[in-house]
């Protein structure tokens, strides 16, 4: 299988259209931030394959970051901040990219997982789907 | 390569026609499968080609076609393609291009092009047809590339290197194995007109061809090449340059001035790229052009072969240059490498209003408040303990509260049967009211009263089965839908029964929302409704259950019997011929039998007339008869027939027996024939046998069957109609030499055939014809489905969340924890809401369906009825004889001896005293109806389903 953001550990629930990465939120902000977390990997053979970065391969970095497809409406990029650890979620900044090195190698113990936590500035009643991870430019190759 | 090489190269090509032939009639198959074609009259050869810088000819067809005999090798009835490129400007309506097609189910494929340019692709498998078009404007006369292919139950149709067509759902089934030629041009019908244009290069192949060699065809088709060599580097080593180029005329790569091309597709596997850059037909390149690859992040195959976009002019070198490699350049070493691309994960932000919504937030604990109506009153401050409302999938809903109680009597008996409604509200975090749901309409059902605690409880449902039990059969029928049939359930079922037998014969679940709304929703997962994580789920509420063995059911052997009667009518033509002249009749002293005689013997044997017997009769008298020497005289009169028709003998002039009625030779024969008809029934019994089987469950754990059956019969008076006799005119018998009009033949009227046996397979009504037994047969099947289904999505996740009345049986919901991962339809949701604690909370319980994998599926179609033996009448005795007896020659009678019995008269010459004398009779022996024919038969059909599955998501780690 292609490298690919999943649900969960074991990367059998990819997170697309249909099974998106659900964030509730108050609209008063009563419920405060909202922590989830994600995994990006391959279930192919561990090691078989490998995902780097189109541009420079095996030197630049993959980045993951929070892109907006409705500047404007919807929620912004910023109410989503990523990190490499639970704790690092605290001093990440709304809307960065994340560096996640520059290869990740295929194999379910070889995905990275990717903390996310969303806070809601809208404090408007929506579901917005607006908002996605993405990480662009990657290049999957054998290793 | 040129396009001939990489078609030639091509493992699934099983036929090659470059129609590049100057002259002659045959067009040369340049594949190895030998299979050459034939030019039709008025075909045009030589003419100027259509693919770039290639110097192969077209044809141009005027009319007919160009025809390959069908071969085994030509048969494409299942994935395959088909290329040719053509140029024309179709003026009639529809003008085929290429074809394997025949009228009915003769028809394989055929492609062909309408009057606006469209043009559509066509398969047939059965009856079944299924076409994709293009767009208009493929009439311009300019040269197009068309690809058309078919895999499963796709079709997709290529030109000049884009998609112009795609088909996802057309029939996967076997194609027709045409008988007709493979034409080019034509398919030879009527309703389908000829091309008139130019084609080339036409070519069949067994297989689907990738997108990857249909690109490859079209751009070998219709753009210049330009290949070379690359040479491996040294790691690290600087600009690699390759200035060699194996051109063709011209050559370029799609910009001007010397202008770079990027590479806008990355090496496949075969080191194939494409540039397409901005340049338009007839730009010119002047000036030395480098297309550079700047860091491949990839192992560069040599040989590079570039493809570029337009043929445009060159008029200058050309040369490729790979710049910054960044690994070595090993030839051959392929390494499948991906072009950059974005993963991307899309993200759902709820907002959502205080409270509830956000139930599964981690930093939230819910807030609510009840309402609870009992017979219109608000009992809602009286609530005490727990409140329970308990859904389950096909079941009623349950709700269960306890009231304190009022002061004074206890009176449960005015609770029973009144009116309930459970309303929830949930607040925000600051106590504000948000929304409310309604969670229960009702009624009490059993009313209980603790004298201990002195609360009562209310044990309340929304009464599912008495409101089904209320419904006419015509509601059910549009709630439900589904199969039903009489032979599979009970024709007299009350209606919450017959709810249940259609349920039987789906993959749904029949039940009551909170509204007290009939609902059926289906097995089939749809999308999350939730997603649930560890963050949503109370610690320790997490269950796994997996489905037992001993219910598991993966086969259904269904056996059905039907029953029914084939009527039959079996005709029989007879014949009598008196071999002797009325002279002989007269000198031997025979008797002439008579019309009664003739009918009554016919009447004996059981059979019925279809026409009444036509006859001969003697000439009327007096006629001389010369006796050689003397003179009889023949007469007829009724005394002679009273007396059998003895003929009298005299002399000349006795005048003694004067005629004394003309018409008395009108009851005498001499031929006769009658068409007889016979009527019997056989009673047939189809035995189906059928296997409803899920395969992939079946190869995980052996088979698991469970048997169920039923039959049908035709209910029918038989007897009836076999006794049934055309009526008789006049009333004394058969009227002679008419048909009788008067009383019908009960149903089913068979018309008589000319000889042998016509027959009818016999159904009065609706209940129990072939529409009716197909239908049963289908409802078996489909109960057969759902049971399998059901079985396996005995699989259950449990989990309890914190409360959220949204839940419903509708919803699908997803679990997502590091230990298990499932996703299915809710099968029962109970929410628990304790008024002292203020604890609310939602068990949810999915059902999961898993067997491995989906498997593959059947239409559950009834079969084909079997196939009854033939049984061949065997050829009935047509013809009676004639016997004399008295005379020296007379034998003795016997059985076998069956027509028309007289002796010679005693005054005759033959007279022998002592020859066995007959009784002057008639006698008829009609035809046996063989036992094959009348006895009870059995004919079985056995058939076999499949059945897929959904797959529902579910793994558990340890």
């Amino acid at each position: 299988m292609p490298f690919a953001i999943y649900h969960d550990a074991a990367l059998t629930q990819p997170v697309n259209g249909a099974n998106k990465l659900v964030c509730p939120q108050a609209s008063d902000g009563s419920t405060g931030a909202y922590d989830t977390s994600v995994y990006v990997g391959s279930t192919d053979t561990a090691g078989s394959k490998q995902l780097r970065a189109a541009s420079n391969p095996g030197v630049a970095q993959l980045q993951i970051a929070p892109v907006d497809a409705a500047g404007g409406s919807g929620s912004p990029a910023t109410d989503i901040k990523l990190s490499l650890s639970a704790g690092g979620l605290a001093t990440a900044t709304g809307g960065a990219a994340l560096n996640l090195g520059t290869t990740i190698l295929s194999g379910v113990a070889n995905a990275v997982r990717v903390y996310v936590r969303v806070t809601d500035s809208t404090h408007v009643v929506a579901t917005n789907t607006d908002i996605s991870l993405q990480i662009a430019g990657a290049q999957e190759s054998a290793t | 390569m040129s396009y001939s090489s990489i078609v030639l190269a091509e493992s699934s090509l099983v036929g090659y026609w470059k129609l590049d032939e100057a002259s002659g009639t045959t067009a040369a198959d340049s594949s190895s499968g030998g299979h050459n074609g034939t030019y039709p009259s008025g075909v045009y050869l030589g003419e100027p080609g259509m693919h770039y810088a290639d110097p192969d000819t077209s044809v141009q067809i005027n009319g007919g076609s160009i025809d390959i005999a069908d071969a085994s090798s030509l048969s494409l009835t299942g994935a395959f393609s088909v290329e040719f490129t053509f140029a024309g400007d179709a003026t009639a309506s529809y003008e085929v291009l290429a074809s394997h097609w025949g009228s009915g189910t003769n028809g394989g494929w055929v492609i062909g092009i309408y009057a606006d340019g469209t043009i559509d692709f066509n398969i047939k498998s059965g009856t079944t047809t299924s076409s994709v078009a293009t767009g208009s404007g493929f009439d311009d006369g300019n040269p197009h590339v068309v690809t058309c292919r078919r895999n499963g139950a796709n079709m997709y149709i290529d030109i000049d290197g884009v998609r112009r067509a795609t088909k996802t759902n057309a029939t996967s089934g076997t194609l027709n194995d045409s008988t007709s030629p493979v034409r080019v041009g034509s398919a030879n019908l009527a309703g389908y007109d000829d091309f008139v244009g130019h084609v080339e290069k036409f070519s069949l192949y067994n297989a689907a061809l990738s997108d990857a060699a249909v690109s490859l065809h079209h751009g070998a088709a219709l753009y210049a090449q330009l290949e070379a060599d690359v040479i491996a580097g040294a790691a690290g080593s600087a600009d690699l340059s390759v200035t060699n180029a194996s051109l063709g005329t011209a050559a370029h790569a799609g910009a001007t001035g010397g202008a770079s091309v990027s590479m806008t597709q990355s090496m496949a596997g075969a080191g194939v790229a494409k540039a397409t850059g901005a340049a338009s037909m007839g730009d010119t390149i002047s000036a030395p052009l480098a297309i550079p690859i700047t860091h491949p992040a990839y192992d560069l195959i040599a040989p590079l072969r570039l493809v570029v976009s337009l043929p445009l002019t060159v008029s200058a070198p050309l040369s490729i240059e790979v710049a910054h490699p960044v690994y070595d350049i090993a030839a051959p070493l392929a390494i499948p490498v991906t072009g950059a691309y974005t993963i991307s994960a899309p993200i759902a932000v709820a907002i959502e209003l205080p409270g509830l919504f956000v139930a599964g937030h981690a930093n939230y604990a819910p807030r609510w408040r009840l309402a609870v109506s009992v017979g219109g009153v608000d009992m809602s401050a009286r609530l005490t303990g727990t409140l329970t409302v308990r859904l389950e999938e096909s079941a009623a809903r349950v709700a269960e509260f306890a009231l304190l109680p009022n002061a004074g009597a206890i009176a449960l008996y005015q609770w029973a049967a009144q009116a309930v409604t459970i309303d929830a509200t949930v607040m925000s975090l600051a106590g504000a009211d948000q929304a409310t749901y309604r969670l229960f309409t009702g009624v009490v059902d059993v009313p209980a009263y603790d004298v201990v605690t002195r609360v009562t409880t209310l044990r309340c449902t929304d009464g599912l089965q008495d409101v089904t039990a209320a419904m006419p059969r015509a509601a059910v029928d549009t709630l439900i839908g589904g199969n039903w049939s009489a032979a599979a359930f009970r024709a007299d079922a009350e209606p919450w029964d017959y709810a249940q037998d259609r349920l039987s014969t789906l993959p749904a679940a029949f039940d009551m929302d909170h509204r007290r709304a009939m609902r059926v929703t289906d097995w089939q997962p749809a999308a999350a409704f939730r997603i649930l994580s560890e963050e949503h789920i109370e610690d320790g509420s997490l269950a796994v259950q997996w489905a037992d063995g001993a219910s598991l059911r993966n086969t259904v052997r269904i056996g059905f019997a039907y029953r029914f009667p084939r009527c039959k009518l079996r005709v029989w033509n007879w014949g009598w011929v008196y071999p002797f002249s009325l002279s002989e009749i007269v000198i031997n002293g025979y008797t002439i039998p008579t019309t009664d005689m003739v009918t009554d013997a016919l009447r004996g044997t059981g059979w019925d007339h279809i026409y009444a017997p036509t006859f001969t009769h003697p000439p009327r008298g007096p006629i001389e008869i010369d006796m050689g020497g003397w003179f009889a005289i023949w007469v007829t009169s009724d005394q002679d027939l009273q007396a059998s028709t003895k003929i009298g003998q005299t002399s000349r002039f006795n005048a003694q027996y004067a005629v004394a009625d003309q018409d008395v030779a009108d009851k005498l024969v001499m031929t006769a024939t009658a068409i007889m008809q016979r009527r019997y029934v056989q009673q047939i019994e189809y035995a189906y046998d059928i296997t409803v089987v899920h395969e992939p469950s079946v190869a995980a754990v052996g088979e698991l069957a469970e048997d169920i059956s039923a039959s049908m019969a035709v209910e029918w008076n038989a007897a009836a109609w076999e006794g049934w006799r055309k009526p008789e005119s006049p009333p004394n018998g058969w009227e002679l030499g008419a048909d009788s009009e008067a009383d019908e033949p009960p149903a089913p009227v068979i018309t008589a055939p000319a000889s042998g046996e016509a027959y009818v397979d016999y159904a009065p009504d609706a209940v129990s014809d072939a529409a009716a037994r197909d239908a049963a047969i289908e409802t078996l099947l489909a109960i057969a489905r759902a049971k399998i289904w059901a079985s396996h999505r005995q699989h259950r996740v449990g989990a309890t969340v914190p409360f959220d009345p949204r839940l419903d049986l509708i919803h699908t919901v997803a679990i997502d924890t590091a230990e298990v991962s499932a996703t299915g339809k809710l099968r029962g949701v109970t929410h628990t809401l304790d008024m002292q604690s203020g604890r609310a909370a939602t068990r949810l319980e999915l059902a999961i369906c898993a067997s491995g994998s989906a498997g593959s599926a059947d239409s559950l179609s009834a079969p084909a009825a079997p196939t009854v033996p033939a049984v061949t009448p065997a050829a009935p005795v047509d013809q009676s004889g004639t016997y004399v007896g008295s005379a020296a020659s007379s034998v003795p009678m016997s059985e076998t001896m069956v027509g028309y019995f007289t002796n010679v008269g005693q005054l005759t010459q033959s007279y022998s005293p002592t020859a066995p004398v007959y009784p002057v009779q008639f006698t008829c022996e009609s035809p046996e109806i063989e036992p094959a024919a009348r006895e009870n038969l059995t004919v079985t059909r056995s058939a076999r389903y499949r059945v897929a599955l959904p797959q529902d998501q579910f793994t558990v780690e340890a």
